[in-house]
């Protein structure tokens, strides 16, 4: 208004940018089904630059040149995408060999198709492949193709290579004694960690894409001589009959696959050691790979698998069976002690010892707030604090568990918000949940506990038993690809509820999980240390 | 679904034993003095004397539960007849049952809370219950069952500092026709006939016969054990003055370490055989409905039942009268549970005829 007080300045007129409905068609997705490579190659290089984009995809390359072949020049295009595919293999393995070695005076009765694949093309990995649409698919994930006039055939050549993440250690399956491989994204690394351990011809990665445009390859992996063969069929159905345009990892395929989705507890296991994928092949599990994706998913799982940790295969079992015990104490006391805390103060005081009791009415003497708000509001003070580490940049790290500390600790108790024996509830449980392995597990008591909190506030003893019956009969009704998820405790299996809490020896198992119904139950022989014979 | 003898042992046991938590301990004591423990075993013969014969009548209808018998022997109107009793005796069992835990735990804990609070939670695990079906319930039977039987037998053990064997002197207490005639503890074991409604769901057709005897056994041990128990630190006639008899054994054990005293295990062992018991009441009264009507799903009316349970089971007032009927309704159930599978399988048996019978 001042600005034009004296003087009009006409207002400029400001860009503005909103979305309006799109009148142009959809471009049809890319094309599917067979169609045969054309024996004119300009009907070719129409075609496949039509579906690649080109020239407006700066990535795809495409390379026109002649090759000499039986006597005669014809013209040739080759594509691959850069980025993912090897340069210096398309120049040695394919450009020069069709280049500079067609022009040598070979005799031979061979076809001009035969004579390319088997006298020219020094790749160990070209294939020939008639249908145009697939070959066009293929360059995406770093094949390169060629196409020569006059051949109703194309060559499909892989020359994989971009930049990954190498070999290294599993970021959140840490273990001090055993292997320090994990997986990376590529699929090819992962099977790879697979096939050299478990070294077995037995052995079969069926390579399954997932999603319609996005054609994620992923290896469903198995061992054939002991799978059971429902089961795999079954995985395979379910991996094939997903109808979803993108399927980009394996926590997605897991969530796409699975019977009871609204169920918290996840149905299936995902690790980042190859060491548990081969464990899991070994006993009669499926394990699927899926390409881009570090976690590999294990299948069926039961409550207990999910429970147990890579280490306790590699501990004295002594040692697996304490830490067993310690981790089945932890999961309830992640998922019940707050509830309980609470039910006993509030509903149940003649439980607890007289002393007890005083101590903690005269911790909770100053405190403004009821029980249940003290404890949610330390709750969700924990919560924050573990979403805000998980974002924090490195060397905030420290600060940030000071502040934490500070905030959770003295200053709330010197405050009067918080009583010191709350404290030691949410700071108790925040560590019990950190010693669950599965961290989709965790996730689920986190969320659970909540759910006990309420219930617990609303009727004390009564309210959590309810709810602890409800979760289990959940628990107990639920299936994992046809498994129980409570197997072998219920149904009851031949292993008995005492090997799940008390493991023995490893030469002790010599059978596998009854509940899978492999093919050969027997892993190892009855006596399989035969030195102890003599 | 198809159960296994041991889920369907199990299913069956938890359902026997939860009835000790009650008054039952109390009749034994009542009825034959110190020899209360000598009349549960001579019960506990009785009944499975009364499921044998039940067993051979049912020989030549393996497979089939009792409304495919009256099918077979009397046509579909007295299947849907037997189906609707059962379904309304189940009913009116689940009620009542429904109310006294619901009446307990209130009186036990929560003190302030209204009676249909404390009912809604029971109902909530019914309902899941209905939905998780008999695999589910059988399943969550042979985990709880025994973390239940740990605990009993925590309770048990606890319990030793207090045992006095004067208590259970004179040996046979009120005399033999006493124990002999006191054949009203039969009711604790009366709930063993419903097998004959989930037999066609066993993994294996003469399966019925060994689940039911191991229940019986099992539930007949366990009763024995407690009437003793209860007798050994509670002497008579002291013992007959005790609504809840176990709840007197739990409240006498001293556990000085963390908790005050051992009442906890009680509430534990009394909620979750509250709502193992009425879930299968409740279930069966569901399916005897479904199989009466020809339901193909009963997850239908299973909202609608569990209003009229819970309807049901507000009726009585707060003045305790329900106690009354406890008695009398158990009484006929017991009847009832044990004579309608016996007329039902002569019946079929004598009008089908031989072609029945092979």
């Amino acid at each position: 208004m001042l600005r034009n007080f004296f003087f009009y300045r006409k207002k400029e007129r400001r860009y503005e940018f909103s979305l309006s409905p799109s009148t142009q068609k959809a471009p049809s997705a890319a094309p599917d089904g067979f169609k045969p490579v054309d024996t004119d190659i300009s009907k070719n290089l129409e075609y496949v630059k039509r579906v690649l984009s080109l020239p407006q995809n700066g990535d795809i390359i495409l390379r026109e040149f002649e090759v000499s072949a039986n006597g005669g020049a014809y013209r040739a295009f080759l594509i691959n995408a850069e980025g993912v595919s090897r340069t210096d293999s398309i120049n040695v393995s394919i450009l020069r060999p069709l280049m500079e070695l067609s022009h040598a005076k070979i005799d031979s009765k061979l076809t001009t198709l035969d004579f390319i694949y088997n006298r020219l093309l020094s790749h160990n990995q070209a294939r020939k492949e008639p249908d145009i649409n697939k070959l066009i698919e293929a360059v995406h994930f770093g094949n390169a193709i060629l196409m020569v006039d006059t051949l109703d055939t194309g060559f499909l050549i892989d020359v994989k290579g971009w930049e990954h993440r190498t070999v290294g250690e599993p970021k959140n399956e840490a273990v001090v004694q055993g292997p320090h491989e994990g997986f990376n994204e590529m699929l090819r690394s992962n099977t790879a960690l697979i096939r050299k351990t478990i070294n077995n011809s037995n052995l079969v990665m069926e390579n399954i894409p997932l999603g319609k445009t996005g054609k994620t390859a992923s290896a469903l992996c198995y061992l054939k001589n002991v799978a059971n063969d429902g089961l795999v069929d079954e995985v395979r159905r379910r991996m094939r009959e997903i109808d979803v345009e993108y399927l980009l990892s394996s926590l997605d395929l897991e969530q796409y696959i699975e019977e009871a989705s609204f169920l918290s507890l996840p149905q299936t296991i995902t690790t980042e050691r190859p060491d548990r994928a081969c464990r899991a092949l070994v006993e009669g599990r499926v394990v699927i790979v899926v390409n881009g994706s570090s976690h590999v998913l294990i299948l069926p799982a039961t409550v207990f698998d999910l429970a147990s940790s890579p280490e306790d295969e590699y501990l004295r079992f002594p040692y697996a069976i304490l830490v067993r015990v310690v981790r089945i104490a932890a999961m309830f006391i992640a998922m019940l002690f707050p509830a309980v805390f609470l039910a006993v103060t509030n509903f149940h005081q003649e439980l607890i010892l007289s002393d007890i009791l005083y101590a903690i009415a005269s911790s909770r003497m100053s405190v403004p707030f009821p029980a249940l708000v003290e404890l949610l509001l330390m709750e969700l003070s924990f919560e924050l604090i573990k979403e805000a580490g998980i974002r924090v940049p490195g060397p905030i790290g420290p600060a940030l568990g000071i502040v934490g500390g500070l905030i959770l600790g003295q200053a709330a108790v010197s405050a009067g918000i918080v009583s010191p024996i709350m404290i030691i509830v949410v700071a108790v449980t925040g560590i019990a949940s950190f010693a669950i392995p599965s961290y989709s597990l965790s996730f689920a008591f986190r969320f659970t506990r909540f759910l006990y909190l309420a219930v617990a506030a609303m009727a004390g003893f009564l309210g959590i038993f309810s709810l602890l019956f409800i979760q289990a009969l959940t628990v107990l009704n639920t299936k994992s690809f046809g498994v129980p998820f409570t197997s072998p405790v219920a149904p009851r299996g031949k292993e008995g509820i005492m090997r799940l809490l008390f493991t023995a020896p490893v030469w002790k198992g010599d059978t596998r999980p009854s509940y899978l119904d492999q093919k050969d139950r027997e892993e190892r022989g009855k006596w399989s240390r035969k030195w102890m014979k003599k | 679904m198809r159960l296994r003898e041991g889920e369907a042992t199990w299913l069956l046991t938890v359902l026997l034993t939860s009835k000790i938590l009650f008054a039952g301990i109390g009749r034994f004591v009542a009825v034959s003095g110190t020899a209360g423990w000598l009349q549960s075993i001579w019960c506990v013969f009785v009944a499975l004397v009364i499921f044998r014969v039940l067993c051979r009548l049912y020989r030549p209808f393996e497979g089939k539960d009792m409304m495919a018998v009256a099918e077979l022997g009397m046509g579909v109107g007295a299947r849907v007849l037997v189906g609707v009793l059962v379904s309304g005796a189940l009913m009116l069992h689940t009620a009542l049952m429904l109310r006294i835990y619901a009446d307990t735990v209130s009186a036990l804990t929560l003190f302030e809370s209204p009676l249909f609070f404390v009912l809604l939670f029971f109902a909530a695990t019914m309902m899941a219950g209905a939905f998780a079906g008999l695999g589910g319930l059988a399943r969550i039977c042979m985990v709880a069952g025994v973390v239940l039987g740990g605990m009993l037998a925590l309770l048990l053990f606890l319990s030793v500092p207090r045992f006095t064997i004067e208590n259970l002197f004179p040996i046979l207490g009120k005399g033999v026709p006493a124990v002999l005639g006191g054949l009203d503890g039969l009711e604790i074991f009366s709930d063993v006939a419903l097998l004959f409604l989930i037999t066609p769901h066993l993994n294996r057709d003469g399966a019925y016969r060994r689940v039911g005897t191991r229940a019986l056994v099992w539930s007949g041990v366990t009763v024995t054990a407690f009437v003793l128990v209860y007798l050994l630190c509670v002497p008579y006639p002291a013992a007959t003055q005790f609504k809840l008899p176990m709840l007197e054994i739990a409240g006498g054990v001293n556990a000085d370490v963390v908790f005050q005293r051992a009442e906890g295990i009680f509430l534990l062992v009394w909620i979750f055989a509250g709502f193992l018991s009425l879930c299968i009441t409740f279930y069966l009264s569901l399916y005897s409905f479904s199989r009466a009507a020809f339901l193909s799903d009963r997850r239908g009316v299973t909202a609608a039942f569990l209003v009229i349970a819970v309807a049901l089971a507000l009726i009585p007032g707060a003045d305790g009268s329900y106690a009354r009927y406890y008695q009398v309704f158990f009484l006929g159930y017991t009847v009832f549970a044990f004579g309608l599978p016996a007329v039902l399988a002569v019946g079929a048996r004598l009008c089908a005829g031989k072609g029945a019978q092979e």
